[in-house]
């Protein structure tokens, strides 16, 4: 019998092989199988294949589809590679799906986001990119407090995201924080008992997080006592040293991810106390002055966490070994400057499977990485 | 390394490292189970694996024995199928019932990175088809009649938005 054959009327044949390529597909290509023949229209609209549903490029009439989820008893969303642009019937359709848990957005408007605890209170996990739209209109936290059995969030903001971050203490499920532009927390008012009610959060993730205050480590940072995994991007002009002091306290971190950072004064001497640390990322910012310095910082801080380090990794961005390639016309090296011989030149190169070598040799356990990817951003959706 | 001896369905015999053969939970119970010694080399008889699927599933399995174990499945993560390597792309480039087989096997033999590898392959296969397309590459008779596929079509064409 031939594949086509058995695929029409086997039933047998059928249930040992399509169930397992179906996981695989997403809502539409589903669709599409619940036509080909009538064994895979029975199969295909399985609640099952409906658990975790995603929508890609396509518009969807949101009342018959919420219709029909409700039906498939549709706990997982996933709407980020869609077009939808009637809010309204939206959030009307939405709030029909009693089962859904984890819904993920993207150009989700602020009314939409701030309206989430109306859709479903029941939310676990949100992802979503959130459009402001106009200059200076900000997102308002405060629908947090109606969620309280969030596990995990995430918001991708294209413009900025205030609002107090006291509403978290309301997450008390919360897990799993991401918020990617949040640009003015320098004019946030984080006051010391804001971060009390998310002691438990396991991992954080700040995106555009520039200008952070000086406080933030003492007064934000050092209030999660269990976190485990903590992920600052895009933080130029902010105080690293300060934060890092403030995170060698969190006995249980173990991941710690810096990206697009200055590796200012104290960089080294700061890094080196966080010696709980086993798996790091660095990836510094591209700086016509400062580069050599900064690396020979982030090089000394590394090597003296090498007794518990497991995974290093120093990232560099495609635009960071551009500049140096094509406007400093070295390839395949870093600028590396002991700031004590001569602090501003970077004329200075060391080739990087030389700098592989050295870290290899000065730290003998620690599983070492020189990349060159793009890191912004890929934190998110 | 110890060896192990499994016999396929048209009764070929296949010495094979013990640690390979491992990567089959349904093997590796087996061995627990019967408490077989790796030392007996006894034969392990594989009744629903045919010698020339017997021969591919090794060869994927001496290829990948080194793999960390494959994640658990998560509902949450994002499921990709455009990730498989060009090893296991080229060792998948065989006719529809070598790979369906291949399934088959996979799933019977409980080797998870096999069967997410072949499923991922046949769900690219269906990808972006429309119902038509997709019986034309699986070569599928259409039995619906008429009236009824119209009803199909119907339910599924007013959950999207037409331009």
């Amino acid at each position: 019998m031939s594949v086509g054959d058995m695929l029409l009327d086997d039933s047998w044949f059928i249930q040992n092989t399509l169930p397992y390529v179906f996981m695989w597909l997403n809502a539409q290509d589903l669709l599409s199988c619940s036509m080909v023949c009538k064994s895979w229209n029975a199969l295909a609209l399985e609640t099952r294949f409906w658990q975790s549903a995603k929508f890609e490029n396509c518009l969807l009439n949101f009342n018959d589809m919420a219709e029909f989820l409700c039906k498939q008893k549709t706990c997982h969303l996933n709407l980020v590679n869609c077009l939808y642009m009637l809010n309204k019937n939206l959030i009307e359709a939405l709030k029909t799906l009693k089962n859904l848990t984890t819904l993920e957005l993207s150009a989700a408007t602020l009314n939409l986001i701030e309206q989430l605890p109306e859709i479903n209170s029941n939310l676990h996990i949100i992802r979503a990119n959130v459009i402001c739209g106009v200059v200076g209109s900000n997102l308002n936290l405060d629908f947090l407090k109606r969620l309280p059995r969030l596990y995990e969030l995430k918001l991708h903001c294209d413009r900025q995201l205030t609002g107090e971050f006291e509403y978290l203490n309301y997450c008390r499920n919360l897990r799993h924080l991401c918020l990617v532009g949040v640009k003015n927390l320098k004019s946030m008012n984080i006051s010391e008992s804001e971060a009390t009610g998310c002691e438990r959060l396991k991992s954080l993730a700040l995106g555009d997080c520039f200008q952070l205050p000086n406080t933030f480590g003492e007064l934000f940072i050092k209030k999660f006592s269990n976190l485990e995994h903590l992920r600052l991007e895009n933080c130029r002009d902010s105080h690293i040293a300060s934060i890092l002091y403030s995170i060698s306290d969190l006995k249980l971190l173990r991941t710690l991810e810096l990206i697009e950072i200055n590796a200012d004064k104290n960089f080294s001497e700061s890094l080196g106390y966080c010696t709980q640390i086993t798996d790091l990322v660095v990836v510094p910012n591209l700086h016509r002055y400062h580069m050599a310095t900064y690396n020979h910082r982030i090089f000394l801080g590394v090597v003296s966490l090498r007794d518990n380090l497991k995974h290093f990794t120093w990232g560099f961005s495609p635009k960071y070994l551009s500049y140096i390639n094509k406007v400093l016309e070295q390839e395949n090296s870093i600028p590396f400057q002991c700031e004590l011989l001569d602090p501003i030149n970077t004329n200075i190169f060391v080739a990087i499977d030389n700098m592989n070598l050295l870290l290899k040799q000065k730290m003998k356990n620690t599983c070492v990485k020189i990349e060159c990817k793009e890191y912004t951003g890929d934190l998110f959706l | 390394m110890p060896k192990i001896k499994l016999q396929s369905s048209d009764g070929e015999i296949f010495d094979v490292d013990v640690e390979i053969a491992k990567c089959s939970v349904t093997i590796k119970t087996m061995l627990e189970d019967l408490g077989m010694d790796d030392e007996e080399e006894e034969i392990v008889p594989l009744p629903n694996v045919n010698s020339a699927i017997l021969r591919k599933v090794l060869q994927w399995a001496t290829f990948h024995k080194d793999d960390p174990p494959p994640p658990e499945d998560d509902e949450n993560k994002e499921k990709r199928t455009d990730d498989i390597s060009s090893w296991d792309a080229d060792f998948l480039k065989v006719d529809q019932g070598t790979l369906f087989e291949l399934i088959l096997a996979a799933n019977y033999l409980d080797i998870k990175g096999l069967l997410d590898v072949t499923c991922k392959t046949v769900a690219n296969m269906i990808k972006g088809k429309a119902p038509e397309e997709i019986r034309k590459t699986f070569n599928i008779k259409n039995d619906f009649t008429a009236s009824e596929e119209d009803q199909v079509r119907k339910e599924n064409e007013c959950l999207f938005d037409i331009f």
